[in-house]
């Protein structure tokens, strides 16, 4: 069973939620969410929700798309 | 009597059908601040705002919605770009049909080091128009930026044509589309052009308060305004990604619930078969006004090929705003002055008289250009039995 454990960090609302249509047309579930990072270096951000088995997958669709992944 | 409304360049009224009712649905349903909370309501607003933003890319052809930005106007777009780009040494090219939105800020620019042309528009001769620009580039030339139509006579410069140009000379190239967009063609899938400004308000019959710039290029703007974005807080600078690079403070959602309404609205309608109604006003009036000898007017025959559906004229011995202030006696709204464009009125000699306007929009009927052409002939005869 799928489970949304991988989280794929993204600085703007606008690219996550392109970056979640992008993962979808390509079959890949996910959810978007709000958080932020445990250091506060980034501080607001929005992370991206996949399945671990397919994050490197998404990951590399989204980096294809020019959407830029916070590491 | 019901007021006819002409003055559709200043604002389109009244909005399409929906439009109020989904900025009060914002109000009373969605009005949590978008992109910045993560509760139900905060998530509803962030969804409209997308939405809106995917739409307008759609709309004109951008290849991704971040390249969409909101603005609070068209003003503020224009400014955007100018000074995100433009710094001492820089030299950029307007044209002599230019609203100060672009005049005023590119004079402030001179006063720091920014030099610039003025390229002169022959209406309705786009090679002539091209040449202009061609002759005023500079080995400095980093910027054309000019407007798609004149606010004033409606001459549309061939933007196309421009952005070639410029494009072939390696030189960035911005047009202000306050008065052509929702009712000329843009497709930036076709049109060479790397910024595209416009208001919400006019011709995309969205709410005032909102302005679009989309983004067509890689080129960053360096900022005018920085703050917060609801990205990336833990950071001291502002984010490098569109669009909250140039997106800082809330955005004026129940304007974006509404400009939505609009861009639909006008899918529905048509926009070709928009610009033809408007176009056939136009030209309803302008034939009528021109075989009046007591009216003055400024252009050639409106065509869209050269013109958007706007035009000015005058009656002779009237000033332009006691003519305007006599027809809105008769309730019709039309607008007197020199429409913010005074450059434009010097390059076609009307700047001590200013020019009555009028535009209609799709709501507008031909019984009242009618009316409104019975209202100018009743005036210009009075004016014709008592001159001053």
């Amino acid at each position: 069973m799928n489970s949304l454990n991988s989280s794929i960090r993204i600085g703007s609302y606008t690219l996550a939620m392109r970056a979640c249509e992008l993962l979808r047309q390509n079959g890949i579930s996910c959810t978007l969410r709000k958080s932020s990072d445990s250091d506060g270096k980034y501080g607001c951000l929005y992370s991206v929700l996949v399945d671990s088995a397919r994050q490197w997958t998404a990951e590399k669709i989204l980096r294809n798309a020019g959407i830029m992944i916070l590491p | 009597m019901n007021l006819i409304y002409l003055d559709n360049a200043a604002t389109t009224w009244p909005k399409p059908r929906g439009t109020g009712a989904a900025v009060a649905e914002v109000l009373s349903s969605r009005g949590a601040n978008p992109g910045r909370g993560s509760y139900r309501m905060a998530e509803l607003s962030s969804e409209l705002v997308y939405r809106c933003r995917c739409r307008a890319a759609e709309f004109f052809g951008a290849k991704a919605p971040e390249r969409v930005i909101f603005t609070p106007s068209c003003t503020h777009s224009i400014n955007y770009v100018l000074k995100g780009l433009l710094s001492a040494g820089d030299h950029v090219i307007i044209s002599d049909m230019e609203h100060n939105a672009v005049s005023r800020p590119v004079m402030a620019l001179a006063k720091k080091g920014v030099q610039f042309s003025v390229a002169h528009v022959e209406e309705g001769d786009a090679e002539a128009t091209v040449a202009a620009f061609r002759r005023a580039m500079r080995v400095n030339t980093k910027l054309i930026f000019c407007t798609h139509a004149s606010n004033v006579f409606g001459i549309k410069l061939p933007i196309a044509k421009i952005g070639q140009l410029a494009h072939r000379n390696g030189i960035l190239f911005g047009v202000d589309c306050a008065q052509s967009a929702g009712t000329a063609p843009l497709d930036l899938a076709q049109l060479p052009a790397d910024f595209l400004c416009m208001p919400a308000h006019k011709g995309l019959y969205g709410m005032m308060g909102l302005g679009l710039l989309i983004v067509n290029c890689d080129t960053k703007l360096a900022t005018v305004i920085e703050g917060g974005t609801g990205s990336l807080s833990g950071v001291n600078v502002q984010p490098e990604f569109l669009p909250d690079r140039l997106e800082s403070g809330t955005l004026n959602v129940p304007a974006i619930a509404a400009l939505e309404v609009g861009m639909n609205f006008i899918s529905s309608v048509s926009r070709e078969r928009l610009e033809a109604h408007e176009m056939s006003l136009i030209c309803r009036a302008y034939d009528a006004l021109s075989s009046l000898p007591e009216c003055e007017l400024y252009t050639q025959r409106p065509r869209s090929e050269t013109h958007v559906p706007l035009l000015s004229f005058n009656i002779k011995g009237i000033p332009s705003d006691d003519a305007a202030g006599m027809l809105g006696e008769r309730d019709i709204a039309v607008r007197a002055g020199l429409h913010c464009a005074g450059e434009a009125h010097r390059a076609k000699g009307t700047q001590s008289t200013g020019t009555i306007r009028i535009c209609p929009s799709v709501f507008t009927s031909s019984d009242e250009i009618d009316a409104f052409l019975a209202a100018v002939r009743e005036i210009a005869e009075k004016r014709t039995e008592h001159p001053r």
